[in-house]
């Protein structure tokens, strides 16, 4: 009896891993063994050459500085993303009225369809006709029109202030379920004990969210290093190479140059790099443990 | 005296506060303005010196062009068949595998677990290069079908975890009672389960249904015929090496919006509720 509903449960499963499977583990072998080859878009000419990928990859100078260029990308958005989303869950948890509508409004830059919210900003960063600029003058703060997107240094820092942005609701959503559940008699008696804001939220509030903001932090840092849309749509990985991070670098390869085996060697390096990060989380944070 | 003091201080808190709010939602709000603003704008406007805040002379026009002189109804279908396909069949497969994890005790289920949360992990761009020889090899390029298996694979783990989290919630005390009195699974799971967790049901629904609605790199590469493309690779189509179409672009990212911010209203409320309980969305 037992034995049966086992196999019940596990056959439940079936349709599930043949999905995963076909789609994900598959082409994920695929990916490494085409790393060990020299091979085309046609794939008619595949070649075995061992480790010449990865050792041609390793005396780049484009893949080595795409590759700490990411974390750049990953470390600015993660930045950006974390101060404002604590500061922008700390405030949403204050009683005031409309915090409804406010709350709503946040959560809007992550579900709005991300390809017209990439376009928007690329125009509203154009040098002529950008709205960023407009205001800029219009507060004195700039002389003249920046170009944002076709400066090598300010590029980057233009699209981590998009991508901080459009991600940073993830981090307030995450944080304001966590900050819910303070009983607000902590703070009432710390007020009652002179602790000030400050005090109160060095030795309340960040003690109580530690835990999720790591988190989310963790999490954040493996999704920012996968990003490919945001980067390819707004500059594509220029001007001049100075925002082309790994995604961007291996779709070049694959797609522009159609050097297939190349490109995979460098989503491989890169799935190394996520992979640990993955790791970390499932074994240190156990999500996956049951709540009985 | 001292009262009257305390009472300043009490209200130029609240006044911060609101000020803090405000710049808070025009900073969130503001892109989004700013894509309806562009949208009414005539082309002259939108391209002209100085840059107007709100359209001067609001106009359709962009709207008009959109629906006479681009595939944008066509695209919009496209990603509405291909968004429900995929959300239909990923609930499907989601739900049967959720309900097996939490209510059948065979070894393994935890394991299996971590490693759907694993897989959601992939880098895109790693499937991408692979998939994209697969599709070619399974002749299904330039194909629905092929977004669709692509896309149900993409919302599983998520799907699997949230959906997971919502059968945990529900007692199965209840579900063996009504065994004991002599209830068939599938009666149970028809009159006590699936009610139960329609809730959860619906939200993971959305979720599949945006991000599905949204996606961009698979579509971008397996489609190439211009009346079966999507809503995002159709708009990035509006640029291209002899003119960019700025005006298309925010009219499309405007229609875009609509059905997203339809579906956002709907489970707004229960965002922070279901997200508190450990799920986990990239």
């Amino acid at each position: 009896m037992k034995k049966t509903s086992h196999l019940i449960g596990i056959l439940m499963l079936v349709p599930c891993i043949f999905c995963i499977f076909l789609v994900m583990l598959y082409p994920v072998v695929l990916s490494l063994k085409m790393s060990f080859y020299k091979q085309t878009l046609t794939g008619l000419s595949a070649r075995f050459i061992g480790f010449s990928n990865y050792i041609y990859l390793l005396h780049s100078r484009k893949f080595i500085s795409a590759f700490f260029r990411g974390f750049v990308w990953v470390g600015g958005t993660l930045t950006f993303q974390t101060l404002v989303g604590l500061g922008a869950a700390l405030l949403l948890n204050q009683k005031f009225i409309g915090r409804g509508f406010a709350r709503g409004c946040v959560l809007l830059p992550f579900f709005l369809p991300g390809v017209s919210i990439y376009l928007v900003w690329r125009w509203m960063y154009n040098d002529m006709y950008g709205v960023i600029n407009q205001i800029l003058l219009d507060l004195r703060l700039i002389g003249e029109p920046i170009q944002w997107l076709s400066s090598t240094s300010l590029a980057m820092w233009a699209l981590i202030f998009m991508a901080g942005w459009i991600y940073f609701p993830f981090v307030t959503i995450n944080v304001l379920a966590r900050l819910q559940t303070i009983a607000p008699q902590l703070y009432e008696a710390a007020e009652i004990d002179g602790a000030n804001l400050w005090a109160r939220f060095v030795h309340i509030t960040l003690p109580q969210v530690r835990g999720v903001l790591l988190v989310v932090i963790l999490l954040r840092a493996l999704w920012m290093f996968n990003k490919f849309n945001e980067i390819w749509i707004v500059t594509a990985g220029g001007p001049a190479g100075s925002t082309t991070t790994l995604p961007i670098l291996a779709f070049k390869e694959a797609f522009k140059v159609q050097r297939l085996g190349r490109a995979s060697a460098i989503t491989t390096i890169l799935f190394i790099l996520v992979l640990a990060i993955a790791t970390i989380y499932i074994v240190v944070f156990q999500p996956a443990k049951e709540v009985t | 005296m001292k009262i009257k003091k305390l009472r300043g201080t009490r209200i130029a808190k609240r006044a911060l506060l609101y000020l803090g709010v405000v710049i808070l939602v025009l900073f969130c709000l503001f892109p989004f303005l700013w894509m309806i603003s562009s949208s009414l704008k005539t082309t002259f406007e939108l391209y002209g010196a100085p840059i107007t805040y709100y359209p001067h002379k609001p106009t359709l026009a962009s709207y008009i062009g959109l629906f006479k002189n681009t595939f944008f109804i066509q695209w919009f279908a496209n990603t509405a068949i291909v968004s429900a396909s995929t959300t239909l069949l990923c609930i499907l497969i989601a739900s049967v595998a959720a309900y097996s994890l939490t209510r059948y005790r065979y070894p393994g289920r935890t394991t299996f677990a971590n490693f759907v949360l694993f897989v959601y992990m992939f880098p895109p761009i790693l499937l991408a290069i692979p998939l994209y020889l697969l599709v070619i090899n399974w002749r299904l390029a330039d194909t629905r079908e092929a977004l669709i298996i692509t896309y149900i694979a993409n919302a599983l783990p998520y799907s699997l975890w949230l959906l997971r989290a919502f059968f945990q919630t529900i007692p199965i005390e209840l579900e063996d009672a009504a065994m004991i009195d002599g209830a068939s699974r599938w009666r149970v799971i028809r009159s006590i389960v699936m009610p139960l967790a329609l809730p959860g049901v619906i939200a993971t629904s959305v979720f599949a249904i945006i991000t599905s609605w949204n996606e961009y790199l698979f579509a971008m590469l397996f489609i190439s015929s211009e009346w079966k493309k999507t809503i995002p690779v159709g708009l990035t189509g509006f640029i291209t090496a002899h003119e960019d179409r700025w005006d298309l672009i925010f009219s499309g990212s405007v229609m875009a919006s609509i059905p997203v911010l339809i579906f956002f209203i709907f489970i707004q409320r229960f965002l922070i509720e279901a997200w508190g309980s450990g799920g986990v969305k990239g």
